[in-house]
């Protein structure tokens, strides 16, 4: 069974991006524009096991959805910030909010890939 | 070349040339273009392009930072090759912006990001309020223009710091585990 990941971005280039390398890497792919909608794929899916989310983001954004996250009881969902800020507030903010990473714009695909294979073998272990 | 442009100068070539080494490599000139009425400016500018806009705001600067990418480079830096969506040039000016931070963060100044805007076309032109220059940007595979006009209370406070704050993630770190 494919091992499905989030992709919250308001950029659809990003998503994009994500997606095709996600979906080739045997991924089952799930995506959203802001925060707000990330939620509610979070709500409705109780299997999702990594999710890659942006800062800025109209709606909600990325900082604001880790907060509602957390107060969702989701252990076994990993967070991963993918983001062209580098604020050490922002990024220990988003450590004490529940993320499991930060990951910077622009960004190498095959650590992307590499990552999402990474968190998702810890969490299946 | 204003004195606080001459502050900035290295910091924007830095951050042009962290973004467009990323996806073209580092063979990057650039030219300050004092005036956007240049003939210079004016033929950079006219090729078929996309424009991306964003914002920014802090205690030391608000400003804007505009970046055009011609077709040719905008389609060289698209990893899956052809004609990128139409907000990848929303999503390059995010991340020249988001680097642009993280140098001047070096340097003890902080701001926000806004959202990204786009625009689409031919005879692109820039109309700034700051005496800020452009920047073009010439890679082997197309060229590019940069403007980040700012407003400030003076030149901006840069600090020397000898060590920057080892919070702050360097170029060559993409990914932080926690």
């Amino acid at each position: 069974m494919k091992q499905k990941i989030l992709i919250i971005d308001d950029s659809e280039s990003v998503r994009q991006q994500l997606y095709e390398a996600l979906s080739v890497a045997g991924f089952d792919i799930l995506q959203a524009p802001n925060g707000s909608a990330g939620l509610a794929l979070v709500q409705a899916h109780s299997d999702i096991a990594l999710a890659f989310c942006d800062i800025h983001m109209p709606v909600m954004n990325g900082l604001s959805f880790l907060e509602s996250v957390s107060k969702l009881h989701r252990p076994n969902l990993s967070i991963l910030m993918l983001t062209a800020e580098r604020a050490p507030d922002m990024i220990t903010q988003a450590r004490k909010l529940g993320a499991k990473g930060w990951l910077k714009k622009p960004f190498d695909i095959d650590m992307i890939v590499a990552t999402a294979h990474k968190l998702c073998t810890l969490r299946a272990a | 070349m204003l004195p606080h442009d001459a502050q900035l100068s290295p910091i924007i070539h830095a951050a042009a040339r962290d973004l467009f080494a990323h996806y073209v490599g580092r063979m990057i000139n650039i030219t300050d273009i004092d005036n956007i009425q240049t003939p210079a400016a004016t033929a950079l500018l006219s090729q078929p392009g996309r424009t991306g806009v964003i914002g920014l705001t802090g205690a030391a600067l608000r400003g804007t930072l505009v970046l055009f990418v011609s077709d040719r480079l905008l389609n060289a830096t698209w990893p899956a090759g052809g004609a990128p969506p139409a907000d990848w040039i929303s999503e390059l000016a995010n991340q020249a912006l988001g680097s642009i931070k993280r140098l001047l963060l070096n340097h003890g100044i902080d701001f926000d990001l806004g959202l990204p805007s786009a625009t689409s076309g031919t005879n692109c032109r820039i109309f700034i309020r700051a005496q800020s220059p452009i920047y073009g940007l010439h890679t082997p595979k197309g060229d590019a223009a940069l403007c980040f006009q700012y407003t400030s209370q003076g030149p901006l406070p840069l600090l020397n710091i000898a060590n920057p704050d080892d919070d702050i993630p360097s170029e060559d770190e993409s990914v932080i585990l926690f």
